[in-house]
């Protein structure tokens, strides 16, 4: 048992730690999601001609991307239940990933709408397009594919940060290779393999990204 | 030009029903005054445009021309008068920018009368030909997705651009994309359209294809047509009125023909002659 990594005792908790990987997976994969949405608002709130609105929004989004995401989790895990707010470890977890991730892509969102030539606006409004209407066919569709590369980037560093959550106890891919460590002083090999699906889990969301890049200028 | 690059255009004409309910300007713009800050850029403005008459504005660089379009599309608020859209108000210099620019059902539906093509095309470069032309009869008009289809398909053939139907405007050269937003205009099926030198970003070889398609939609249809113009000779024979705009005012307006041949006023002279000495 002293040998350095043992392929038995790797391949007898390859089950636990795949499972593991899979909450990681839908952890993040719901987070970005919700990130996604999220962004929206916060760039649209940034933009607004209110001047309330727009100090609220940047000043929301600059304290979500000056500060620790883990500060941010131990806030929402133990400061909300303070103010009577109670969420599951998994919900808070969520909830932060989602947030922290939603003000990095509401300034994309933010950079990209103001690069957009504004005669496109102005089309749109002499075609009488609702406002609503100019925003969702006119303007989105092409901030979109332009945020695809740095889009893959923030999915990939949603990946390792979802890491972080092993600190409220969400039993994702680290936290199970930790509480394996723990379990059988045996460290290397729940955490090369733990690693290694860290890095598979990159290498796809790299490989989606380019993907989508491709598709979107083929079309 | 070669007749096989003559789009064609088969715009139902209506001329002959036309009564004494035409007498109602198209369009009328009473003591319009613009101001950007400091910056006059139109004075006192006031033009009426009989329905289906063309009109060329023709001036100096600066001197407002696009001001005065863009007004009447609504893209530029006014800061004194009113313009008139088939007798009724489209917008008040006496109204706040809000009320100018106001998004309301109504406003739209006023401003509906109106489309406008612009220099440098401005067509959504997302969308192909046909979903260029049908996303306005679509989302404001409401019609269903096969019927605005069609309705593009109807407009694209109209301006000759049917076979490049489901093209990305980035693979359509610069006088066939201005033939597509020409089409997404019409398709809106407007009273009056707007042409700021819809021709000026245009390679040499290409201004006569787009040119073409005016002159079609001139013959064919009652549209009542406002265009911004470098082309002297293009206006002398299309328009039937040109006005001649000096720093923010119409200086002399006058029938095509004769502001051309017999120019009334000096500075309108001065300008006719360096515009034709340089070309
Ligand atoms: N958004 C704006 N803000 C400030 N000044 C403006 C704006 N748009 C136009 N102007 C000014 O208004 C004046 C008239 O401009 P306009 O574009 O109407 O002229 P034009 O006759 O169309 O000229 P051109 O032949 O060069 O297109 C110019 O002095 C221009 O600099
Ligand atoms: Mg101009």
């Amino acid at each position: 048992m002293s040998e350095f990594f043992s392929i038995d005792f790797a391949i007898s908790i390859l089950p636990r730690l795949l499972y593991a990987a899979g909450v990681t997976v839908q952890l993040t994969l719901t987070s970005f999601a919700i990130a996604m949405v999220v962004g929206l608002p916060l760039a649209l709130g940034r933009l607004s001609s209110f001047k309330i609105v727009s100090s609220a929004a940047g000043a929301f989004i600059e304290f979500v991307r000056g500060t620790p995401m883990l500060v941010q989790l131990f806030l929402v895990f133990f400061g909300l239940p303070k103010l009577g707010l109670s969420l599951q470890p998994v919900t808070a977890g969520v909830l932060t990933l989602s947030v922290h991730y939603g003000c990095y892509i509401a300034e994309v969102y933010r950079g990209n709408l103001q690069a957009i030539n504004p005669t496109q606006r102005e089309a749109a409004w002499s075609l009488s397009l609702s406002p609503f209407d100019t925003f969702k066919s006119v303007l989105i569709p092409q901030t979109i594919p332009p945020m695809i590369p740095i889009l893959g980037t923030y999915l990939i560093g949603m990946f390792k940060d979802a890491a972080l959550l092993a600190s409220i106890s969400v039993f994702e891919l680290l936290t199970t290779a930790k509480l394996i460590g723990t379990e059988s002083f045996r460290y290397t090999e729940p955490m090369t393999i733990a690693g290694l699906l860290f890095l598979f889990m990159s290498l796809a969301a790299a490989g989606l990204t380019r993907l989508l890049e491709r598709q979107w200028t083929n079309r | 030009m070669d007749e096989s690059m003559t789009p064609h255009v088969f715009l139902p004409t209506t001329k002959d029903a036309f009564v004494v309910a035409s007498e109602v300007p198209a369009c009328e713009f009473i003591h319009v005054g613009k101001q950007f800050g400091t910056l006059e850029v139109l004075r006192d403005i006031n033009l009426e445009v009989r329905r289906a008459e063309k009109v060329a504005l023709i001036g100096p660089s600066g001197s407002g021309k696009s001001t005065l379009l863009r007004t009447l599309m609504t893209l530029e608020t006014i800061n004194a008068g009113e313009i008139k859209v088939n007798g009724e108000t489209l917008t008040n210099g006496s109204w706040t920018p809000d009320q100018q620019r106001s998004d309301k059902p109504a406003a739209r539906a006023r401003r509906r009368r109106i489309g406008m093509v612009f220099q440098q095309f401005n067509l959504f470069p997302h969308m192909t030909a046909a979903e260029n032309v049908a996303v306005a009869p679509r989302k404001v008009l409401g019609l269903p997705r096969n019927e605005a289809e069609e309705r593009a398909q109807k407009y694209l053939s109209m301006v000759g651009m049917s076979a490049k139907a489901n093209e990305l405007p980035l693979r359509l050269s610069g006088g066939q994309q201005q033939r597509v937003a020409i089409a997404r205009s019409l398709a809106m099926e407007p009273e009056i359209m707007l042409f700021d030198e819809v021709t000026s970003a245009l390679d040499p070889e290409l201004v006569g294809e787009v040119l073409a398609v005016l002159r079609k939609l001139g013959e064919e249809s009652d549209l009542t047509m406002l265009l911004v113009t470098h082309q002297m000779e293009f206006a002398r024979n299309f328009a039937d009125r040109v006005a001649f705009l000096w720093q923010g005012q119409i200086h002399e307006v006058a029938e095509a023909k004769s502001i051309f041949d017999n120019p009334t006023e000096e500075r309108t002279r001065q300008f006719l002659r360096a515009v034709l000495e340089s070309h």
